[in-house]
């Protein structure tokens, strides 16, 4: 069954014991009517929340392709994770607000012995928790559904190896994210069970608060603090990938200035890079050649240089261009100008692109080459034909004949 | 004029928030009550999803590309609905928990009156919220009917949120504004004029027909897009809004009901709670046996009541809990279908398949991605085979209009040429790329498993396909070609067998 693989199936295991600690917990609680066992029990209930979405996170993520997404769900780890580690915060956020309640109005921890009990057992679940993910996770090498330990990393050539670590990494993400509720549980469970310590051995009886009803309290800000410092790293990492960043270990402007100085290639724009899950990145670009053939060999070069940047998922658009059409501009956006706002990046916004032999910094493009975008009349490719364009093109022309001017009479920086 | 910016009345929303929070504090802390102080923290919480929506939709409006990111900012409104649901999700949560806790330690509420007070000013301004993102509620249709009526959308007030933030160039950054306004004078563009004031944008209908790329349809279609993507991020805060206004109106029915019926022990005298079961209970069953011995006393103790009252509280919460997950869980489900890289419900990818393969010219289409960046912004890219660059050409402007039709606009088309050797007919990835890097592609691993299935698959390169190919043609073509021309590997249905849960 390839489905299962031991990542899994431990996660099921982890999930059902929690369950059953958490019904066991709760119906203790309401026997023996205590607080804080409920509150402990919801703990472990949160807990069961996430690692519900740290399973999801892993199952789904191994779809490669599904009719309702062309990408397969190989985001769906890297969407655990970020879900994960929000949820965290919001939970810290609460516990934050309980503690400074506790502040305010101080209690003692009454029936020291029996918190002090269910504590050191929920610390205890919690390692146990912690040491099954570790050991699961991060030991044996989980590339998908292999169940077999190290064995890929010793078959497949050394350059498969770090690619092996990478994938590991990108699974790594989404432990992450269960992992910060872990680390959140056992951190509280230290905290009640050093409160309950301290309560058994010097026991308050009837008396009002002194120095040891804040104890619990500032342990708990502590232990928030903790916790959300190891939460925004996951969350800033996750975000970068939901937001269609550029990787990390890609640097856009080296890269640009390389694939505009491959021969045959006359200006390149529309370059995306974005990483699809960990160690997956996708580019699209659209080049503008002078002839199929300089098309075919700027293409092998063009690979390469992102092969080597880390990028292996590439889609070139080749255009031809005329001489009078801009280099920068796309000859052949969307087949209406109406379209324009439906764009990845609109083509009214003076474009990062970059033309061979030199930087085009978009903020210093002259702004009426912007209304260029109207001169697709040009174009050899995609001529436009949308019927309700014909008025506004004829006033474009305009545009394009200053246009041109600016063009034939700039040195271009 | 501030209630048509979406920042504004966020900001308005945020500041009204926060002083009703110092106010709700202070007041628990002269009443000492704690359950005003734990609806405070409610209110806090609700600052903050005001603040992350603001954050996202600062972010969002710069829509250009930027050295960190490719295409913009754009879909910070997405992760701002995302982050704000999973919030509320997590706040149910946790007003669960305390539901229970109730349960388990029932609670009188003191001083009624002062929570009933404080109650309903806090109601008053979570109606106010909502009346103020209401537009961009619970619904998704927003302004869809606003394409092709440019004045009568422009014009109308209430609806007229989204207008401002519309231009990419309308951002903070002084930069964009001075080089959109350039823009206004070369070409009498509407782009760089502040969309603030909408006489102005009366006056630049006429020129904006000049340049075509602002005319009539862009601008509008920028108000449904800016609309639906910035509508996940309002609905986001609306659903919290709503959440907070359900909380007010559970404090002020239970502090009515409290007020009005509950009989409260009295400072002095004795008095027997059958509710609250706590260690006094011994104290109170013992004066109980002690006052029933002595008949004169009996009906002077009061007994506290009615119970029911105290178990209102929770049992309003956990409805209160229900309503906002059901409330809550579109919104998750949308933000996160977005960021998942999912095709847009609306358009079929098996059937944009077929009409782009039975186009002439086309042998074979492979790496066909639709995705939605946010809002209508959708993205597509594919590999089409052609037999050779003078077709394509041909062909070339159809592909875009079929794309065009399904509403993507964004694309990025590589075609590959079959006669042409060096490419090996899938040109997906080149040499460097083809075996090494199989994990590392988006479409990898999986498929090469599947690949090895099928037997028409050769060994070298990696079969990434989605689509089937129809083997009559491919054949054709590999008798053309040069024998290192792989054949698309019909490996869907071996995916789709992966593909089920």
């Amino acid at each position: 069954m390839g489905r299962y693989s031991g990542r899994s199936s431990r996660l099921i295991l982890m999930c059902v014991v929690s369950l059953a600690i958490f019904a066991v917990e709760i119906s203790v609680a309401y026997v023996g009517n205590s607080l804080s066992l409920a509150s402990d029990a919801f703990a472990v209930l949160s807990h069961l929340i996430s690692m519900i979405i740290g399973l999801f996170g892993v199952r789904f993520s191994r779809v490669r392709w599904h009719k309702d997404s062309t990408f397969g769900f190989s985001r769906a780890d890297v969407l655990g994770a970020f879900g994960n580690s929000v949820f965290a915060t919001a939970l810290m956020f609460s516990i934050f607000v309980e503690a400074i309640k506790r502040f305010i109005n101080p209690q003692k921890t009454e029936k020291a012995l029996l918190v002090l009990i269910i504590g050191v057992s929920g610390l205890f679940f919690n390692v146990l928790n912690y040491v099954i993910f570790m050991e699961c996770c991060y030991c044996h090498a989980p590339p998908g559904d292999n169940e077999t330990g190290d064995s890929p990393n010793d078959q497949k050539s050394p350059e498969e190896g770090p690619e092996k670590k990478k994938e590991k990494k990108s699974e790594a993400l989404n432990i992450r994210g269960v992992l910060l509720h872990v680390m959140g549980d056992a951190l509280g469970s230290v905290v009640v069970v050093v409160t309950a310590a301290i309560f058994y051995v010097r026991p308050l009886g009837g008396a009002s608060c002194n120095w040891q009803c804040y104890i619990d309290p500032s342990l708990t800000i502590v232990m928030v603090f903790i916790i959300l410092s190891s939460a925004f790293p996951l969350i800033k990492e996750t975000s970068t990938i939901l937001l269609q960043m550029v990787p990390k270990g890609v640097n856009m402007e080296l890269l640009t200035d390389r694939l505009a100085h491959v021969p045959g290639v006359s200006s390149l724009h529309e370059v995306h890079v974005w990483e699809l899950a960990s160690g997956k990145n996708i580019a699209t670009l659209h080049v503008k050649c002078q002839s199929p053939t300089d098309y075919q060999d700027a293409a092998y070069k063009i690979r390469k240089i992102f092969h080597e940047a880390g990028v292996h998922s590439v889609t070139i658009q080749p255009e031809y261009a005329d001489h009078n059409t801009s280099q920068l501009l796309c000859s052949s956006p969307c087949i209406s100008k109406a379209c324009d706002s439906h764009l990845c990046c609109s083509q009214r916004e003076p474009p990062r692109a970059k033309t061979n032999g030199y930087v085009e910094k978009s903020e210093s493009s002259l702004p009426a080459r912007l209304k260029d975008n109207g001169s697709r009349k040009s174009d050899v490719e995609i001529p436009m034909e949308d019927p309700v364009e014909e008025e506004s093109v004829k006033n474009v022309k305009n545009c394009d004949v200053s246009d041109d001017k600016s063009q034939s009479g700039s040195t271009r920086f | 004029r501030c209630w048509q910016n979406r920042r504004a009345r966020l900001l308005c929303m945020l500041a009204l928030t926060f002083l009703f929070f110092v106010v709700e504090v202070a007041v628990s802390r002269v009443t000492s009550s704690l359950a005003m102080l734990s609806d405070s923290f409610h209110m806090l919480s609700d600052v903050m999803a005001l603040v992350v929506a603001l954050v996202a939709v600062r972010f969002a409006q710069r829509t250009r590309a930027t050295k960190k990111n490719t295409f913009g900012w754009v879909r910070a409104e997405v992760m701002g609905a995302l982050v704000n649901a999973v919030f509320l999700t997590a706040l149910c949560f946790t007003i669960l928990l305390e539901a229970i806790e109730r349960f388990t330690e029932p609670h009188e509420i003191q001083q009624p009156l002062v929570v009933i007070a404080v109650g309903v000013a806090g109601l008053i301004i979570n109606l106010l919220g909502l009346c103020l993102f209401n537009h961009h509620g619970v619904g998704g249709h927003g302004h869809a009917h606003g394409h092709g009526h440019s004045h009568g959308g422009r014009q109308q007030h209430p609806r007229g949120g989204p207008k401002p933030e519309q231009p990419p160039g309308d951002g903070e950054a002084a930069l964009h504004r001075e080089e959109t306004s350039t823009l206004v004078e070369n070409c009498s563009s509407s782009n760089g004029v502040s969309q603030e004031k909408l006489g102005d944008m009366k006056d630049d209908m006429s020129d904006v027909q000049v340049n075509g790329n602002a005319g009539h349809y862009p601008l509008d279609e920028e108000e449904v897009e800016e609309d639906s993507s910035a509508q996940l991020n309002m609905r986001g805060v609306f659903l919290h809004v709503f959440g907070d206004a359900l909380g007010s109106v559970i404090v002020v029915v239970n502090a009515l009901l409290f007020y009005g019926l509950w009989n409260p022990c009295p400072e002095d005298g004795p008095c027997f709670n059958p509710c609250v079961n706590d260690h006094c209970m011994e104290n109170a069953t013992l004066s109980q046996a002690l006052s029933r011995a002595n008949n004169s006393e009996q009906e002077s103790i009061t007994v506290a009541g009615p119970c029911w009252l105290l178990y209102l509280d929770p049992v309003l919460c956990l409805i209160m809990v229900c309503i906002l997950l059901y409330t809550t869980y579109p919104l998750l489900r949308e933000s996160a279908l977005i960021l998942l890289q999912t095709v847009p419900k609306q358009i079929d990818v098996h059937s944009l398949n077929s009409k782009l393969r039975t186009l002439e010219g086309v042998e074979a289409i492979h790496e066909l991605h639709i995705w939605q960046l946010a809002g209508s912004r959708i993205i597509g890219t594919a590999h089409i085979k052609c037999p050779d660059p003078s077709t394509y050409m041909m062909v070339a402007k159809r592909i875009k209009e079929i794309f065009h039709d399904e509403g993507i606009h964004a694309t990025t088309i590589q075609p590959e040429f079959a006669s042409v050797g060096s490419e090996s007919g899938r040109g997906k990835c080149e040499l460097p790329c083809r075996t090494q890097c199989a994990l590392k592609q988006c479409c990898g691993a999986g498929e090469d498993r599947t690949a090895k299935k099928t037997e028409k698959s050769s060994s070298l390169s990696i079969s990434c396909s989605e689509v089937v190919i129809e083997f009559p043609k491919t054949r054709r073509t590999k008798s053309e070609s040069i024998p290192s021309v792989k054949l698309e590997a019909n490996t869907d249905q071996n995916e789709q067998f992966e593909s089920s849960l």
